[in-house]
C-alpha cells in the first residue's frame, strides 16, 4: 500500500469490502485462512454444509459476489463486472483487506476460474487453489470440448433475459414468521441463494461467454482440480484439460455426482480438500 | 387417487437424492413418447436440453437442496423423437433419512414459452430504445457543458464506458499531421502497441465511415498477430472503433475496449453511431468557438495578436526569465511618416502598407519571438531569452527591413521605423512588472523619434 494512503482510508476500505461482498469470517483466527467462493446462480449459502468441517483449525472466509446473497447491490458497476476480471479483482481486494497469507482458495464452478484470475494477479496471497468443477470455456471450439454449443448458451441467455426461469422466487420477501418485514432497499432478502435477476443476466454473459483457457498455464499457485462424477456442466474432459494445462496441478476424482458436490456430498468434498491440504 | 396421479395433466416424477428417476406417471411418459423401462433408472438431467441442464444444475438444484423446495423453473425436456417440450417445474424434497426423495411436478408450458419468446423480442427492442434514449440524453447534458476539446473527449469516454459496459474507452483525435492522439479516456493497449506497427483500424473506420468491430482474440489474430499479442498482454478481448465524422470531415475515433468476447447482438452499432454523431457536432461547435475567439484575439489586417494576447505571451516570457534568472527584451516600434502615407496615398494604401510591415516584421524576427500590433502604426516584439546583444541585432534587422521599398506602394512619402528597446535581466529572480517594461520601451521609442527617427534606443528596464 502506498505510504500516502492514510489509516482512515484503509479502515474505510475494510468496511467497504466486507459490506460489498457480505464477508463472513468464522473458525479459528490463528488457523490457515481458507476462502470459499460460490458459483453462478447462488450465494455463499452453497458452502454452509462444508464450512463446519474447517472451522476448528482454519480461519474460514465466505462471501457473496456482488449481485448475490446479501452483497451490496449499490456496488454493482456494469463496466467492471462485464468480465470475470471484475470479480477476480474483488477477490484480490478482499484477500488484501483481510491481509490473508498462504490462503487456501476453494472456488466452485465459475469461481474456480475467478480464483485462477485472482491467483495470477496476486499469487503472493495464495497458498493453494482448489478448483471444484472448473471450466475455462463452456462453448466447444476447434479441438476443445467445453460441453456446450454456442446455441445452447444463447438459449440460456434468452431464457435469462426473458426472466423465464424464476429468479422471482428468490426475490419474494419470504421470511417465515415475519411476513410484514419491509423490503430492504438495496439488499436481497428472503430465500437462500438470492440473486438479482438483472445482474444475473450480465453475470451469465461474463461466465458463459468467457474463454480463460490461456490463463491456466500462467498459474503458479499449487492447484488441485476436483472433478465430480457425471458433471453435465463441467464434464470429465474439461476437468482433465484444466489439470493438464495448469503446471504441476493435482487431479482428484470425486464420487459425488452432479455439478454441486458442496450440496450433494459436502462430507466427501470437505474430506478430500482436507486430505489434499494435509499431504 | 392412484388414477389421479397417473393421469393428471401434469408430469410427476420421483427421483433419488442423486437425481436418478425412480417413479414417473403416465402423463410424463406420454410427453416423452418413451416406455417406462427407458426412463426409469436414468438421470433426470439426461432428459433436459443443454441450456436447461445449466440452469437446473446451477440454480434449481442448489435452491432445492438448501430450501427443500424450488419453484418456477422453465425447463425443456428432450422427447424420444428428439424434439423439445418446455415445462414449468416445481420441485420439493419429501421424506426423511433413506426415505428422502426429490419430487418434481411439471406443467406443459408450450404456449407460455411461445408467448414469452414474442414478449422477449418486444422487451429487448424496448430496452434497446430506452437505453439509446437515456444514453443520448445523458450525453447531451454532459456535452453541453464542455468548453474545450479535451473536456468533451473526457466526457465522451465516460459516456461510452457507461453506455457499452466497457471497462475502458479512449477518444483519439487526428492531429495536424493526420496521427491519432489520445485526448480523453484511456488506451489499455498503449504500452503493448508502442513498438508495434498499428493495423490501421482507426483509419479504416474513418475511410469506410463505419464501426469496426474486433469481436474476439481470433479476429484480432486474423487482423494482426501483434494486435492479438497486445490484447493478451492487456486483458483486452474485444474492441469497437467508431468513426467521429462531421459532414465528411474526419475528426477521430471512439474506441471501446472489453475484457471478454463480444457477441454480435451486444455491439449496439446504432447507438455508437448516434453517440459519435452527437459528439462530432459538439466538437465542431467547440472548434468554431475557438476559431472565433482566435480571430477576436488577432488583428484582421496583419493577422498579428492584439494587445491582450500579446501581453499574455510577454508575461509568459517574463515569468520564464524570472524562473531562470535570465533575460528578455521588449521592442516597441512606431512607424515614421505613416500619417503622410494615409494623407497623400489614402487609407487603402496605408492598410496595404501596414499588412506588409506586419509580414516583414514577422519574417525578420527569430522563430521564438512574439510579434503583436498595439494599434495604429504601433508594433511590439517580445524577444524571448534575449539580452542586450540579441535585442539590438533583432532591432537593427527590423529597422533595416522597414527601409526597403514596399510592393505596390509608391516610394514617397518615405516610411521608416523608430524603435525603443527595454532589456530585462532578471538577476536574482527579480524583474519589474509588465506595465513598467512596456512604459520603458515606449519612452525609449519616443527618444528615438526625438533624436532623428529611423533609429534604435536601448534602455535597461
Amino acid at each position: 500500500m502506498a505510504p500516502s494512503v492514510g489509516i482512515m482510508t484503509l479502515l474505510d476500505e475494510v468496511v467497504d469490502v466486507r459490506k460489498r461482498n457480505n464477508v463472513t469470517v468464522s473458525g479459528n483466527p490463528a488457523g490457515r485462512p481458507i476462502v470459499f467462493a460460490h458459483g453462478y446462480g447462488c450465494s455463499q449459502e452453497m458452502w454452509r454444509f462444508v464450512v463446519p468441517h474447517f472451522e476448528q483449525d482454519h480461519r474460514v472466509i465466505t462471501f457473496d459476489h456482488v449481485g448475490a446473497g446479501n452483497s451490496d447491490l449499490s456496488s454493482y458497476d456494469r463496466a467492471k463486472y462485464d468480465s470475470l476480471y471484475g470479480y477476480a479483482d474483488d477477490v484480490v481486494q478482499l484477500m488484501t483487506v483481510l491481509d490473508l497469507d498462504d490462503a487456501v482458495f476453494v472456488g466452485h464452478s465459475v469461481s474456480a476460474m475467478i480464483g485462477v484470475l485472482a491467483a495470477n494477479t496476486a499469487p503472493e496471497r495464495f497458498g493453494a487453489l482448489v478448483l471444484v468443477g472448473p471450466s475455462p470455456r463452456y462453448v466447444n471450439d476447434d479441438g476443445y470440448i467445453g460441453g456446450f454449443e454456442q446455441s445452447d448458451i444463447d438459449a440460456l441467455l434468452d431464457a435469462l433475459d426473458a426472466d423465464l426461469i424464476g429468479w422471482s422466487q428468490a426475490m419474494a420477501p419470504v421470511i417465515v414468521g415475519n411476513p410484514d418485514r419491509p423490503h430492504l432497499g438495496e439488499e436481497l432478502s428472503g430465500a437462500f441463494c438470492a440473486v438479482d435477476p438483472e445482474i444475473a443476466r450480465q453475470f451469465a454473459r461474463a461466465t458463459f461467454l468467457a474463454d480463460n483457457r490461456r490463463d491456466l498455464e500462467d498459474v503458479v499457485v499449487p492447484t488441485v482440480v476436483m472433478q465430480c462424477a457425471d458433471d453435465a456442466i463441467a464434464p470429465a474432459a474439461v476437468g482433465a484439460y484444466v489439470h493438464e494445462r495448469i503446471p504441476g496441478s493435482t487431479f482428484v476424482q470425486l464420487q459425488a455426482k452432479g455439478h454441486c458436490p458442496n450440496l450433494s456430498d459436502p462430507d466427501e468434498l470437505a474430506q478430500q480438500i482436507r486430505a489434499h491440504l494435509e499431504r | 387417487m392412484d388414477w389421479l396421479a397417473r393421469t393428471a395433466p401434469c408430469g410427476l416424477v420421483a427421483l433419488s437424492m442423486d437425481e436418478t428417476i425412480e417413479t414417473v406417471n403416465d402423463t410424463f411418459l406420454e410427453w416423452l413418447g418413451l416406455p417406462a423401462d427407458e426412463v426409469i433408472g436414468r438421470s433426470f438431467l439426461s432428459l433436459l436440453d443443454p441450456s436447461s441442464k445449466l440452469f437446473y444444475e446451477m440454480r434449481h438444484a442448489p435452491v432445492l437442496r438448501l430450501e427443500r423446495e424450488a419453484r418456477d423453473a422453465t425447463l425443456t425436456l428432450v422427447r424420444g423423437d428428439g424434439s423439445g417440450l418446455p415445462v414449468l417445474a416445481d420441485s420439493a424434497v419429501r421424506g426423511v433419512g433413506d426415505g428422502e426423495r426429490i419430487l418434481v411436478a411439471m406443467f406443459n408450458a408450450t404456449m407460455r414459452i411461445a408467448n414469452d419468446q414474442r414478449a422477449l423480442e418486444v422487451q429487448r427492442e424496448n430496452e434497446r430504445l430506452a437505453r439509446r434514449l437515456s444514453v443520448l440524453q445523458a450525453a447531451s447534458v454532459v456535452f453541453s457543458t464542455a468548453v474545450s476539446e479535451d473536456e468533451l473527449c473526457e466526457s465522451l469516454a465516460e459516456v461510452a464506458c457507461d453506455a457499452f459496459d466497457a471497462p475502458d474507452a479512449g477518444i483519439f483525435l487526428l492531429d495536424g499531421e493526420g496521427r491519432f492522439v489520445l485526448r480523453g479516456g484511456t488506451n489499455p493497449l498503449e504500452e503493448a502497441m508502442r513498438d508495434v506497427e498499428s493495423p490501421g483500424l482507426g483509419m479504416r473506420a474513418l475511410n469506410e465511415g463505419k464501426v469496426i468491430v474486433v469481436r474476439n482474440l481470433a479476429e484480432a489474430e486474423a487482423l494482426s498477430p501483434a494486435l492479438a499479442d497486445a490484447f493478451r498482454a492487456s486483458r483486452v478481448e474485444s474492441l469497437t472503433i467508431s468513426p467521429i465524422i462531421d459532414e465528411g470531415h474526419a475528426i477521430g475515433v471512439m474506441t471501446a475496449f472489453f475484457q471478454r468476447p463480444r457477441p454480435v447482438e451486444e455491439v449496439s452499432l446504432e447507438l455508437k453511431e448516434a453517440l459519435t454523431k452527437q459528439a462530432a457536432q459538439v466538437l465542431m461547435r467547440i472548434r468554431l468557438q475557438q476559431r472565433v475567439q482566435e480571430l477576436a484575439m488577432h488583428d484582421h489586417l496583419t493577422g498579428l495578436p492584439h494587445r491582450k494576447l500579446f501581453d499574455d505571451q510577454l508575461q509568459d516570457f517574463l515569468s520564464e526569465a524570472v524562473a531562470e534568472h535570465g533575460s528578455l527584451s521588449l521592442l516597441f516600434l512606431d512607424l515614421d511618416g505613416f500619417k503622410a502615407v494615409n494623407d497623400v496615398l489614402g487609407h487603402p494604401m496605408g492598410d496595404a502598407l501596414l499588412a506588409q510591415v506586419g509580414r516583414r516584421i514577422r519574417a525578420t524576427v527569430r522563430d521564438v519571438d512574439a510579434v503583436g500590433r498595439y494599434g495604429g502604426d504601433e508594433f511590439v516584439i517580445a524577444c524571448r531569452r534575449a539580452g542586450e546583444d540579441v535585442a539590438m541585432q533583432v532591432a537593427e534587422r527590423v529597422r533595416a527591413a522597414i527601409e526597403e521599398p514596399f510592393e505596390g506602394v509608391p516610394p514617397q512619402p518615405a516610411v521608416s521605423v523608430s524603435i525603443g528597446v527595454a532589456v530585462v535581466d532578471a538577476v536574482g529572480g527579480l524583474a519589474p512588472d509588465l506595465d513598467h517594461i512596456v512604459r520603458v520601451a515606449d519612452t525609449a521609442m519616443y527618444e528615438s523619434k526625438a533624436t532623428g527617427r529611423n533609429r534604435i534606443t536601448l534602455v535597461r528596464a
